[in-house]
Formats: C-alpha cells, structure tokens, sequence
C-alpha cells in the first residue's frame, strides 16, 4: 500500500510545507509565505518606516529563505519561523548597513523644534514611557540613523525585543562577549548624541 | 553628589533612549498592512526565478569574464618570461676553459702554441720532425 500524500492545508505544519517546497511545489511557499509575512514585516518595521524599504527587506528575506530551505530542512536546528526571523534580522541589518554607507545626515538637519522636543524628552528624568514622551516617530528615526548599523540591531533586539545577550548572539551569529560590548557602545553612542540635545 | 547626578543623568538619558527606539517603531497593523501588499509574493517570485537563471548562467559568465582577463595576463607573462631568457642565454659567454698555454705563458712561440692547441700527446714522429726542422734552420743560417 502506497503513503496517502495529505493536499497541502492550512493545518500542515511549516515543517511539511518546507518538505513540500524542497521537492519543488512552489505553492506551499505561498502559504509559507502568507503565513509569516506579518512577523517578517513588523521586524523591518523595527528599523525602517518606508513601505519600499519593508518591502525590500520581506522580498529579500524570503528569496534568501526559499533558496535556503533545502539546508533547514536537513538541519532543523530551529522552528520555521525563528530561523525566517533570523534572516529577516540579518537582512534588516545588511540594509542598515547599506544605508549607514551612503548616510550624511548630521545635527544640522534638525530643526529648532525638534531640538526642543529631544530636549524636553532627555531632560525630563520622570519619563517612562512612551505614551507619556510623545516623541514623533519620524523624529526618533531620524535620531536614530545617527548611529551604526550594529547600535541599531543592538539597541532594537535589546529594548524592544527584549532579546538576553545568548539569544541575541544566537540570532546574529556573533559571540556573547561582542554583544555585550555592541550594547555598551550603543548605549554609549546614544547617551552622546542625545547629551548634545540637553 | 556629582557622582551620583552623573549617573541618574545617565540613567535618564538611557531611558529617554529605550523611548526614542521604542518610538521609532512600526505598529503591528501599519507592518501588516504593507506585508499585505496584492504584488509582493509576485515579487518574490519573479525574483526566484531570476536568480535561479542566473545561477544556471552563472558559472560560465564567471569563467567567461575571468578568461577574459586572465588569459591576456598570462601571455604578457609568458612573453616577458621568453624574452628574459633569451636575454640571458644570448649575452652570457662561455666561461674560459683552462689552458696551459695561458697559464705557462708560452702563447709567442709558434710550433709549442701549435702543439698545445691540439690537446693531444706529441707523438714521437712529430717530436723528431720537430727537432730535426730546428737543426736545419740552424744549419741553413
């Protein structure tokens, strides 16, 4: 008696999908796709707010995953969708990194207004959260593309994804010891720049 | 004191930091908007399928475009390389073989320049030719 192939459906796991791809059905990497495009999107949303940029970094991380699912699938060191998370990282990084490359913007860009408003924020101490600091997000982007590539994934796998040292050397593939000190000049960095603001 | 103020400065300039990363952010429904964008997964696609040609004709542009530098390279070598030897080989003499006519300085007499030119021993005959022709010149004077 031959193996029943069950019709690719919602309820197959990523890992059967993945298996499925490899052997050339280019139909479940759509559902792949559709499944985890929001996680992809919103972690480029963590370090970009352009549309084109988002979607720069979701087509880049699922080519590079599409052609790397043959190497998932042998290894299955991860769930699906944290080793896409790690290239979705990887690639925001990369893209950083390009950026910061032909970046030439400098403290002279910013407005009378907007030095107000990072002044009120760094100096007032009581300010906890986000909500209560108000800050323009198209602001707090441009302050932060002040700094490196590497303070910037730092800074975001620290702070909003909440990420330990292990798991954020896990995910960039860099050693506990060069994450540390990738946090500790970030936040060094990030205290300098907004210390010209008080 | 000062100390202390440093620190709560920091402290305070690290959480108006965490604030600023925390501002810059995309929200959930903003990110899934984009990521629900009807042309991305035809992207992605045509993408595939471009690199996946490109990797078929890959392997001989590469080969092509460094034939292309690499064999004109080797010749100007392999010319250079030629014409060094022939250089060499066409300037340089050949090294004086010993010669005793040198070493003993007997180059200005004739028939012993002669003899030793040859190389060979003086065989009895013209040892006695040899003689015999002087006794003669000096007879003949």
């Amino acid at each position: 008696m031959e193996p029943s192939h069950d019709p690719i459906s919602k309820e197959t796991s990523d890992a059967d999908l993945v298996a499925v791809v490899v052997q050339g059905d280019a139909a479940a990497f759509e559902l792949l796709f559709k499944r985890h495009r929001q996680r992809v999107a919103t972690i480029a949303g963590r370090f970009f707010q352009q549309a084109p940029q988002i979607e720069d970094v979701i087509q880049e991380t699922f080519v590079k995953a599409y052609f790397g699912l043959s190497g998932f699938s042998q290894y299955k060191v991860d769930s699906f969708a944290h080793w896409l998370a790690r290239i979705a990282f990887n690639s925001c990084y990369d893209e950083l990194r390009k950026q910061s490359r032909k970046r030439e913007q400098s403290f002279a860009d910013f407005s009378d207004s907007e030095r107000q408003e990072l002044s009120k924020l760094t100096s007032n101490m009581r300010v906890t959260t986000v909500e209560s600091a108000a800050i323009n997000r198209d602001l707090a982007h441009k302050l932060l593309r002040l700094l490196s590539a590497e303070d910037r994934i730092v800074l975001v796998l620290l702070d909003v994804e909440g990420l330990s040292v292990a798991e954020i050397a896990r995910l960039m593939d860099w050693s506990s010891a060069k994450v540390k000190i990738r946090a500790f000049r970030a936040r060094t960095d990030l205290r300098r720049l907004l210390k010209k603001f008080l | 004191m000062t100390k202390e103020r440093d620190s709560i400065s920091e402290e305070g300039l690290d959480r108006a930091g965490r604030i600023i990363t925390q501002a810059a952010i995309l929200s959930e429904t903003e990110a899934g908007e984009i990521a629900a964008s009807p042309f991305l997964f035809a992207r992605i696609q045509a993408r595939i399928a471009a690199e996946r040609q490109g990797s078929d004709v890959g392997i001989w542009t590469a080969f092509w475009s460094i034939s292309k530098r690499a064999i004109p390279a080797m010749m100007i070598v392999a010319a250079l390389s030629l014409g060094l030897s022939f250089y060499f080989t066409g300037n340089k003499k050949q090294p004086a073989a010993f010669s005793v006519d040198a070493y003993l300085g007997t180059n200005e007499s004739g028939v012993e320049n002669l003899v030793f030119a040859e190389r060979r021993p003086l065989t009895r005959d013209e040892v006695l030719a040899t003689i015999i022709s002087r006794d003669e010149k000096e007879l003949g004077r």
